[in-house]
């Protein structure tokens, strides 16, 4: 029986790095940790909902979002969007990203155009978090 | 081999088959194709297999509905199952596997689809296992506007290997869920989600668990 050893890809397990490219969401997407996570993340076009306990979008290395819907982090701690010690970069935001400790956490973070409209809720602690 | 069946074919051997054969073909059932050992396999093609079940229609084994060794293509508007809780029992597995179209279950107590490729280009039924729904060594597509989960704690809706696996979505208008993760892999895509991914740890996933558990605990979860 073939299956049982060739499809064993387990969501426990010992990976370190990956990609998520979400190009289009309109929907939701959550996770009672994370909405998404992996070393890069690439949000292109999000109009819905991207949602987690700790983070919505957690990148252990990059983090590239266009941001027209919500990503937000909702327990205590939670921030928006984190990436640790690497890089987030908001290319674009009409939207909300949010957290209940921070809207984004990271030693590098990129916010090229966040309308007046929209909100990102950022804390001051959220680099020290991050470092 | 070609069958059109309305009756029951079936086999209680601890091992045995319903139907094997090379070249399998099901041009339509509407009965029960059965192979009810813990071992057992619905339908068994030691080549490629083309199956078509229809609305009422069972093909079930102990270990495996269908089990292909190269590629089978599934159109299934009635059910199809692994059926036994004591091994990883999958409802549909190849090394390259199609569901062209589904709109009833596909379901293992392990896994509903397994293979090395997976593609899913029509779902509106139910693709279903403990472990998950879709597990794909190295690729699976998917366009899914029905139920594909994994049910059990750890479980993951659709996962490809993490250690070079994709998961490309094409689409999603339906529901993707796992008890762990919605979708886990080396590489994720998702091109068009308009309804939920979700998971008990992380809808997308491409990181392990510890990391996100890591981060968890330094932002004053528990641990630190």
């Amino acid at each position: 029986m073939p299956a049982p050893s060739r499809a064993r890809a387990r969501g426990s397990g010992g990976i370190t790095g990956g990609t998520v490219n979400v190009t289009a969401n309109t929907g939701t997407i959550s996770g009672v940790l994370a909405g998404i996570g992996a070393a890069d993340v690439n949000v292109t076009a999000n109009t819905g909902t991207i949602t987690g306990g700790a983070n919505g979008i957690h990148a252990a290395t990059l983090a590239t979002v266009d941001n027209a819907g919500t990503i937000s982090g909702t327990d205590t701690g939670g921030i928006g969007i984190f990436a640790g010690t690497g890089t987030v970069n908001v290319t674009a935001n009409t939207g909300t990203i949010s957290g209940v400790l921070a809207g984004i956490g990271a030693a590098d973070v990129n916010v090229t155009a966040n309308t007046a409209a929209s909100r990102v809720a950022r804390s001051a602690s959220a680099l020290a978090v991050a470092a | 081999m070609t069958v059109n069946n309305a009756g029951t074919i079936s086999s209680t051997d601890a091992s045995g088959f319903g139907i094997i054969g090379g070249i399998v073909t099901v041009t339509g059932n509407t009965g029960s194709i059965l192979a009810g050992g813990a071992n057992g396999i619905g339908i068994k093609s030691n080549s490629n297999a083309d199956i078509t079940n229809g609305a009422g229609g069972l093909i079930s084994g102990g270990m495996t509905g269908i089990d292909a060794f190269n590629l089978v293509t599934v159109n299934n508007a009635g059910t199809i199952s692994g059926t036994s809780a004591t091994g990883f029992s999958y409802g549909i597995s190849a090394s390259t596997v199609n569901v062209t179209a589904n709109t009833g279950t596909i379901s293992g107590v392990g896994g509903g689809v397994g293979g090395s490729t997976v593609n899913v280009t029509a779902n509106t039924g139910g693709i279903t296992g403990s472990a998950f729904g879709i597990a794909a060594a190295t690729l699976a597509t998917v366009n899914n506007a029905g139920t594909i989960s994994g049910t059990g704690a750890d479980s993951v809706g659709i996962s490809a290997s993490t250690g070079g696996g994709t998961v490309n979505v094409t689409a999603n208008t339906g529901t993707i869920s796992g008890g762990s993760g919605g979708i886990q892999a080396d590489t994720v895509k998702v091109a068009a989600n308009a309804k939920t991914i979700t998971g008990g740890v992380f809808g997308i996933g491409a990181q392990t668990l510890a990391t996100l558990n890591k981060r968890r605990h330094h932002l004053g979860h528990g641990c630190e």
